[in-house]
């Protein structure tokens, strides 16, 4: 697999909130995102 | 932590994304209540995947063009002054360089695309996979088994597919059956500190919750042989 490289696309997701609305990270299109990944754990 | 920064910064025009990683996403609605920016689940490992990321916590700076500019893998943590810092620096940044060609291939996000392509090429595990993750994020893991089943049977070596086979059964209440999948996401991929613990806190949430006990996990990490 090959890894992502900071100056390309990132790959696009879509994930739920926890009311089950889908997010779309090329929803942010326009914007500049800060996305911050973590775990309870 | 975030809030604070994110109403220190209010008005610049950026947005904030919340990400949590977890088979159980009931877990992370304690973290979402008291603010404003939203807060999405991934309890797939379909992140871990598709940013070939084995740890968290992790910060992602995407431009306005949908390019990624900045990632930190493994210790991303606001209150550090270091990268406080960084972070007002990438947000200030300019970004009007040339996006380079991207290595990853991306599968479409729409489900009736997915189970088209997925139809017209059975053997096409990328797309098994992409189809059962989508079915599982959207809360359908009775349809998200087979396609992801079948991912892992095509590349019996790729970690995600039987992490997201797991995830599938957990949601579908089979917690040993999904212990015996992570095991085997594990095997494959020992490193993957994220597989490791989703298995601990599954097998022992009462190490997870109220509180964290981190002596029990390097007495954890020294008895599976890590350290």
């Amino acid at each position: 697999m090959s890894p992502v490289q900071i100056g390309a696309v990132a790959p696009d997701f879509a994930l739920p909130t926890l009311d089950g609305h889908m997010i779309r990270l090329s929803g942010y299109r326009g914007q500049r995102l800060l996305a911050f990944m973590w775990a309870s754990w | 932590m975030w809030q604070q920064y994110l109403e220190r910064h209010a008005g610049e025009g950026f947005a904030f994304l919340s990400i949590a990683v977890d088979v159980e996403p009931e877990r992370v609605r304690p973290y979402v209540q008291p603010y404003t920016f939203p807060t999405v689940v991934d309890r797939a490992g379909m992140l871990g995947r598709t940013y070939d990321f084995d740890v968290v916590p992790n910060g992602l700076v995407i431009d306005e063009t949908g390019v990624l500019r900045f990632q930190h893998l493994g210790g991303f943590d606001i209150r550090r002054p270091e990268i406080e810092a960084q972070m007002d620096a990438l947000l200030a940044a300019d970004f009007s360089c040339e996006p380079a060609p991207s290595l990853v291939r991306q599968e479409s996000l729409d489900l009736e695309v997915l189970l088209a392509e997925a139809a017209a090429e059975p053997g096409d595990a990328a797309l098994q996979l992409a189809l059962g993750e989508s079915f599982l994020q959207q809360g359908r893991a009775p349809e998200a088994e087979g396609p992801l089943r079948r991912a892992a049977g095509l590349d019996p070596s790729d970690w995600s597919a039987a992490f997201a086979v797991g995830a599938a059964r957990h949601a579908q209440g089979a917690p040993d059956d999904a212990l015996e999948w992570w095991q085997k996401a594990l095997a494959l991929d020992p490193a993957n500190y994220t597989v490791r613990k989703q298995i601990w806190m599954v097998r022992h949430p009462e190490k997870f919750y109220p509180t964290i006990d981190f002596d029990w996990q390097k007495e954890q990490l020294i008895k599976e042989g890590v350290t």
